[in-house]
C-alpha cells in the first residue's frame, strides 16, 4: 500500500510590537518573572482590553504580502478553557472572522520544484504565560510576562506532502516575516512556533485520514525528525488495521519520538463566542492603501531583482536574503565602498561571517561599522593592501580598532605596488638565480613559484602577488 | 443635613453653613445606627474623615468643585484602593484592588468623600440582595422586605438617608428595580456612556454603571461627573456629553409618551397600575401626547436576557480560579482540585446556576440554538424598540410588576424571580437609557415608574422625570417618617 | 432535552466548579428550569437576522503601540494566595514541554 503524507501547518509568530496586544505592558524577552505583567495581563476583576494598532497593521502587512483577502470587518472571540498560564480563563483570539483570509506563499523545495502553499487564514490572538515546572520542588511556577503578547497565527490548508516541503515553507515564511519586520523569528526564544498537523491516506484517495497535531518543535531539524517519526507511526497503525487517534502529541528530542499530551489540549469544548469587551475591527480601503504604500520590498522581489541583475550566484543571493540585517549591511557597504558587489558579498560570506561565528555574534549585532569596513574594502580593491593583509586589518577592526589607514601604516601592511621598485627587485632576483631562470625559460613552469617566493621574501610579503606574477613573466621571457 | 438635596448640600458647603467634616460625621453616625439594614459591607470612618478634611481645605480656599465635600458610597462592585472590593462574594471577600475604577476616580477628583462600599447580590446576580455572602439587606420602608437587587445596599443606604447618593450597576435592572423598591431615583445610562473600567464584569454587553440618589436633579449632577469617554474601555462611547443639569427644564409639552399595552397586564399590581395612570394624567395635563404602543416581542425579553447574561457571565467569572487573587481552597492536591474546589467554595448558588447555564448555552451543540439565537432575537428586540422610539420620545411603565416582597420567601423555581425583571431588561438588551423614580406607595412600600428613551436621550428622560418630581412629592417621602 | 443531570457533570467540568451529589441534583434541577424557561426563544423565526455583536454597532478603537514599563510584581504578590520568587505557585502539573 502506498501512503501519502498530508501536512497542514499552524505557525504562531510573535509580533514585534513594543506593547502587548490588549495592554500597554512591554514585550521584551527575558525580563524577571511577572515584571512585565500589568493588571490587565493578570486578568484582575474589572480590567478591560484595548487593541494595539501596530499589531493590526502588522497583520495587514502580512496579508498583503501573501496576496490574501483582508476582511474589512473582523472580530475577536473568546476561547474558553482553564489553565494557570491563562489568566482570564479564556484567550482572546479570532475564530469565525479572522483579520486575514485566503492567501498563498510561493516556495521552492530542495529539488528545485516550485509550489504555492495555500494559506487558509491568519488571525490575531494573545499569547499565554509560561509554566515553569522546575522552579520549585513542590509547585509549578507561573510567569505571566508573556501573557498578552500579540501572536499572528498563520494556518495553511493541508497542502504539504513531505518534510522537505514543510521546511521549505517554514524557511520562506520565516524569511518573509523578518523582511516585513513584523517578527524576529527567534525560534529559541519562542517567537516563531510551529505546530504540525499530519495524516496519512492511501495514494489517490481524496478524503483525508485522521490527523494528529505535533507540538514543541522549536527547530527545523526537530520538525523533520518529528514528521519522519509520526509518519511511520501512522503507517504502522494503519497497516495493522488500527485507527489513528485524533490527538495532540509532543515531540521529545531526547527519544526522537512523539507521545500523547494529556491535559488542556485534548477534548476541550472551547465555547467560542464574540468577545463583548471588544468591538469589531473595521479596515477601510484607505487603511489598506496606506499600509500597502509603506510596505518594504518582499524577499521574493528582492531575489528576482538580485538574480536578474546577473551579478550574483544563487548561493550569494540566498546569503544576502538570509536576514534583513545581512541585506541592509550589504546595501550600506555597497553605498559606501567602490569595491565590486561580488567582492563585498564574498567578503561578508567568508571572512566576516567566520569572524561573527567565532565571536558568537550576528549580523544584527555588528561589531564592525560599515564605514570602517568600506574603507578596508576600498584599500583592497585599490591594491593598497593584499588580500592576506586585509584579513589582518579586519582582525584588528574586530577587536575594536577603527582607523583602517592608521592600522595599515602602523603594521606596515602597505603593498609594494611601485612597479619600478618591483622591477628592480625582480631583475636582482633573476640575476641571483640564473640557473632557475634558465630552467624556467626551458619549460619548468613550477619555478615561477620559486621566484614568487623569493620576491615575497624580498618584499617582506608586501608585494601584490598578482603583480609579481605579471612582472616575472615579463622579465623571465 | 440628610434631607438636603445635592444642590442644597453643595450650596450649604460653599456658604460654610456646615463643613464637610460635620456633614460626613453626621452620615457616619447614621450609618452606624442603621447597621441592622446591612446596607454596607465596608465602612472606613478614618479615611472618610481625612477626605472630608481635605475637602474642607478646598472649600476654604475657594477651589472646590460642585460635589466637593459630599459623602457617597460605592456599590462593592467598583474597584477602590482604600477598601476591599468584594462583589458581595466569598470569592473576593478579602480582595484589595491595586487600582481604582475610572468612575471612582472621576468622583474622587470632584473631592467627594467616600464613606463605604455597599452590599450587593453576589457578582450582581439577583433581584433582592438576598444572594450576598455578607447577608441580606433590608428595605428601610419595612425591615421584613427586600430592598431589591443587585444594588440593594446602595438603594437602602440612599433611602434611609445614610448617604446623599451612591453608585450602582445595572445589567438587567439592578439600579432601577432596587430604586423602585426603596422609593429613590436611579438611572441606567445609555450603554457606553459611563466607563466600565474597574467595574467587576458580570455581563459585559449589558452592564452599565449609574447613580442612585433622592431626586432626578441629583442624578443629573452626578451623571455629569460619572459619564466621560474612557480610553481604557473599548466599549466607551466618544461623544461629547451634554450638561445634564442644564437640560433638566426642557419643556414637557408636546413630548410623546409611549405606553405599551403589555405593561398593564394583570400580573402588575393594581396599585402600581393606578400610579401609572395618575402619572400619565399629570403628563397629559402638561401637554404631552400619550401614544399607545405595541411591543409584541416583550415576552421574549427575559429569556433573551438570561441566555446572554449567563453566557457572558460564565466566561467573565472564569478568572476566579484561586491562583492570582481571591479565595483559594485550603484543600487541593492537584491543579484540578485547586480550581474546582476554590470555585465551589467561593461562589454562591445563584452564581453557580448562572455560570452553569451560561456554559451550557455556549457549549457545542447548543451554541447556535441558544446563544446565537438569543443574539438574533436581541437585535429584533432592539429594532422593535428603536422603531417605537421614533414614534415616541419616551416609553413609560412600571419599573416592576409588584412592590418589594418579603425577605426569605423561598422559590421552588429560580425563574419565578427572573420575571421580576420583566420591564427592566429591555433597556440593557438594546443599550437604551432608562430610569426609575418613585410614583406612589402600596401598603407602605414604594412604587417605581420607569422611563426609557432612545440612545443618548438622557436629557429628555431626566427633564420629563424632573417635571414629574416638581409636581409630585413621592421622592421626598422618607421611610423614617413613614413609621409610627 | 437530554437528561440534565448527566449533562451537568460535563458542564460542571467545563466550568471547573466542583460539586457533591446534593448540590449537583439541586443545580441540575435549577439549570433545567432555566433552560425550560428560555426554550421559547428557539421558536422565534430569526431568518435573515444578524446576531447582535454590540448594542451600538460601533467599531474598535485602536491604541497606539507605546509600552508603559511599570513593574507591578509587588502588587501581584500581595493579591496572590500563593506567590514566591516572583512566581504564582500551583500544584505541580504533569506535562512535558510547554
Amino acid at each position: 500500500m502506498a501512503w501519502e503524507t498530508v501536512i497542514g501547518l499552524e505557525v504562531h509568530a510573535q509580533l514585534k510590537t513594543q506593547s502587548k496586544l490588549f495592554s500597554a505592558a512591554p514585550t521584551k524577552y527575558g525580563a524577571p518573572p511577572n515584571s512585565q505583567t500589568n493588571f490587565i495581563d493578570a486578568g484582575l476583576p474589572g480590567v478591560l482590553p484595548v487593541l494595539n494598532q501596530e499589531a493590526v497593521r502588522m497583520a495587514i502587512k502580512f496579508g498583503l504580502a501573501v496576496d490574501a483577502e483582508i476582511n474589512d470587518l473582523s472580530f475577536f472571540e473568546r476561547k474558553n478553557y482553564f489553565y494557570p498560564d491563562l489568566p482570564k480563563g479564556y484567550q482572546i483570539s479570532q475564530f469565525q472572522r479572522p483579520i486575514v483570509g485566503n492567501g498563498y506563499l510561493a516556495i521552492s523545495t530542495a529539488a528545485d520544484l516550485s509550489k504555492r502553499v495555500i494559506i487558509e487564514r491568519a488571525h490575531l490572538e494573545e499569547d499565554a504565560g509560561k509554566s515553569l515546572h522546575e522552579a520549585h520542588p513542590d509547585y509549578t511556577g507561573i510567569d505571566l510576562n508573556r501573557a498578552g503578547t500579540p501572536l499572528l497565527e498563520i494556518v495553511t490548508t493541508p497542502c504539504l506532502f513531505s518534510a522537505d516541503e514543510v521546511v521549505a515553507y517554514l524557511k520562506t515564511l520565516h524569511q518573509l516575516l523578518r523582511f516585513l519586520d513584523i517578527c524576529d523569528g527567534n525560534m529559541q526564544e519562542g517567537s516563531f512556533r510551529c505546530d504540525v498537523n499530519i495524516s496519512l491516506r492511501p495514494y489517490g484517495r481524496e478524503q483525508l485520514g485522521t490527523r494528529t497535531e505535533l507540538k514543541n518543535l522549536n527547530s527545523f531539524r526537530y520538525i523533520e525528525k518529528a514528521i519522519a517519526y509520526e509518519q511511520l507511526r501512522h503507517q504502522d497503525l494503519l497497516e495493522n488495521g488500527q485507527d489513528v487517534i485524533q490527538e495532540t502529541r509532543l515531540y521529545s528530542p531526547a527519544s526522537d519520538s512523539t507521545h500523547t499530551l494529556r491535559n488542556k489540549e485534548n477534548e476541550n469544548d472551547y465555547r467560542y463566542f464574540p468577545d463583548p469587551d471588544l468591538l469589531p475591527i473595521k479596515i477601510t480601503a484607505q487603511d489598506l492603501a496606506t499600509i500597502k504604500a509603506n510596505m518594504p520590498p518582499l524577499p521574493a522581489h528582492i531575489k528576482e531583482r538580485l538574480l536578474s541583475a546577473n551579478t550574483f550566484s544563487r548561493e550569494e543571493t540566498d546569503f544576502l536574503l538570509s536576514s534583513p540585517a545581512v541585506l541592509d549591511f550589504f546595501d550600506d557597504l555597497h553605498g559606501k565602498s567602490h569595491a565590486p558587489a561580488r567582492t563585498i558579498v564574498n567578503w561578508l560570506r567568508g571572512t566576516y561571517l567566520a569572524a561573527l561565528n567565532d565571536a558568537g555574534l550576528t549580523f544584527e549585532t555588528l561589531p564592525v561599522a560599515s564605514t570602517d569596513l568600506a574603507i578596508l574594502l576600498d584599500r583592497l580593491t585599490d591594491h593598497v593592501v593584499s588580500a592576506k593583509n586585509a584579513k589582518h586589518v579586519f582582525a584588528k577592526l574586530m577587536i575594536g580598532e577603527q582607523d583602517v589607514d592608521a592600522i595599515i601604516a602602523r603594521e606596515g601592511y602597505m603593498q609594494v605596488n611601485n612597479d619600478v621598485l618591483l622591477e628592480e627587485t625582480i631583475k636582482t632576483a633573476i640575476a641571483n638565480y640564473p640557473q632557475q631562470a634558465a630552467d624556467f625559460r626551458n619549460g619548468k613552469e613550477k619555478l615561477l613559484s620559486f621566484f614568487v617566493g623569493q620576491l615575497m621574501k624580498e618584499t617582506k610579503g608586501q608585494a601584490d602577488p598578482a603583480q609579481i606574477n605579471l612582472l616575472l613573466r615579463k622579465f623571465l621571457v | 443635613m440628610h434631607t438636603l438635596s445635592l444642590p442644597e448640600l453643595a450650596h450649604a458647603l460653599q456658604n460654610k453653613q456646615f463643613s464637610s467634616t460635620e456633614l460626613t460625621a453626621h452620615f457616619l453616625k447614621r450609618i452606624h445606627l442603621a447597621k441592622s439594614l446591612n446596607a454596607f459591607i465596608s465602612v472606613d470612618e478614618e479615611h472618610a474623615l481625612a477626605m472630608a478634611t481635605n475637602a474642607d481645605k478646598l472649600l476654604q480656599q475657594g477651589q472646590a468643585k460642585y460635589l466637593t465635600g459630599i459623602p457617597l458610597a460605592h456599590k462593592d462592585i467598583f474597584c477602590t484602593k482604600t477598601m476591599p472590593t468584594t462583589c458581595g462574594s466569598k470569592m473576593l471577600a478579602n480582595f484589595h484592588a491595586p487600582y481604582q475604577a475610572t468612575l471612582v476616580q472621576h468622583l474622587a477628583a470632584q473631592g467627594t468623600v467616600l464613606v463605604g462600599k455597599t452590599n450587593m447580590d453576589e457578582f450582581a446576580m439577583g433581584s433582592a440582595n438576598e444572594n450576598s455572602y455578607f447577608g441580606p439587606v433590608k428595605n428601610p420602608w419595612n425591615l421584613d422586605y427586600v430592598p431589591g437587587g443587585s444594588s440593594g445596599g446602595s438603594a437602602a443606604a440612599v433611602a434611609a438617608g445614610l448617604v446623599p447618593f451612591a453608585t450602582g450597576s445595572d445589567t438587567g435592572g439592578s439600579i432601577r428595580q432596587p430604586a423602585a423598591f426603596c422609593g429613590i431615583s436611579g438611572i441606567k445610562p445609555t450603554y457606553g456612556l459611563v466607563s466600565r473600567f474597574g467595574m467587576v464584569a458580570y455581563a459585559s454587553s449589558l452592564d452599565q454603571a449609574g447613580p442612585m440618589a433622592r431626586s432626578v436633579e441629583d442624578l443629573a449632577y452626578i451623571l455629569n461627573t460619572m459619564s466621560a469617554f474612557d480610553e481604557n474601555d473599548s466599549t466607551s462611547v466618544n461623544n461629547p456629553r451634554p450638561d445634564y443639569p442644564a437640560a433638566l427644564n426642557t419643556p414637557v409639552k408636546s413630548m410623546r409618551i409611549g405606553l405599551p399595552a403589555s405593561f398593564f397586564q394583570p400580573q402588575v399590581d393594581q396599585d402600581i397600575q393606578q400610579a401609572m395612570t395618575a402619572a400619565l394624567k399629570l403628563f397629559e395635563q402638561a401637554g404631552a401626547d400619550i401614544v399607545e404602543l405595541n411591543l409584541p416581542l416583550q415576552s421574549l425579553w427575559v429569556p433573551c436576557y438570561y441566555v446572554i447574561a449567563c453566557a457572558e457571565a460564565s466566561s467573565n467569572l472564569s478568572r476566579y480560579d484561586g491562583i492570582r487573587f481571591g479565595h483559594r481552597t485550603a484543600n487541593a492536591d492537584s491543579l484540578s482540585e485547586l480550581i474546582t474546589r476554590s470555585r465551589d467554595e467561593g461562589f454562591g448558588m445563584e452564581v453557580k446556576r448562572r455560570i452553569l447555564t451560561g456554559t451550557y448555552v455556549l457549549s457545542s451543540g447548543y451554541f447556535d440554538d441558544y446563544y446565537v439565537q438569543a443574539q438574533k432575537v436581541r437585535r429584533m428586540i432592539q429594532q422593535e424598540l428603536n422603531e417605537a422610539l421614533t414614534k415616541v420620545d419616551v416609553i413609560l411603565g412600571p419599573t416592576t410588576p409588584t412592590c418589594a416582597f418579603k425577605l426569605g420567601e423561598t422559590v421552588s423555581d429560580p425563574t419565578q424571580r427572573y420575571l421580576a425583571d420583566v420591564f427592566t431588561v429591555a433597556a440593557n438588551l438594546a443599550g437604551l437609557p432608562a430610569l426609575s423614580i418613585p410614583a406612589g406607595t402600596s401598603k407602605g412600600l414604594p412604587i417605581g415608574m420607569q422611563l426609557m428613551g432612545a440612545h443618548f436621550s438622557e436629557p429628555r428622560l431626566l427633564s420629563l422625570a424632573h417635571y414629574y418630581q416638581q409636581h409630585t412629592s413621592w421622592h421626598q417621602a422618607r421611610p423614617d417618617e413613614q413609621k409610627g | 432535552m437530554p437528561t440534565l443531570e448527566t449533562e451537568l457533570t460535563k458542564i460542571a467540568a467545563l466550568a471547573c466548579i466542583g460539586m457533591n451529589n446534593d448540590s449537583a441534583k439541586l443545580l441540575a434541577h435549577d439549570v433545567g428550569a432555566i433552560m425550560d424557561f428560555v426554550e421559547q426563544l428557539r421558536a422565534v423565526n430569526t431568518a435573515g437576522v444578524a446576531p447582535m455583536l454590540h448594542p451600538l454597532d460601533l467599531h474598535q478603537r485602536l491604541r497606539s503601540d507605546e509600552a508603559v514599563d511599570e513593574n507591578q510584581v509587588s502588587h501581584l504578590a500581595e493579591m496572590a494566595p500563593l506567590f514566591a520568587n516572583e512566581l504564582y505557585l500551583v500544584p505541580k502539573v504533569i506535562e512535558a514541554g510547554n
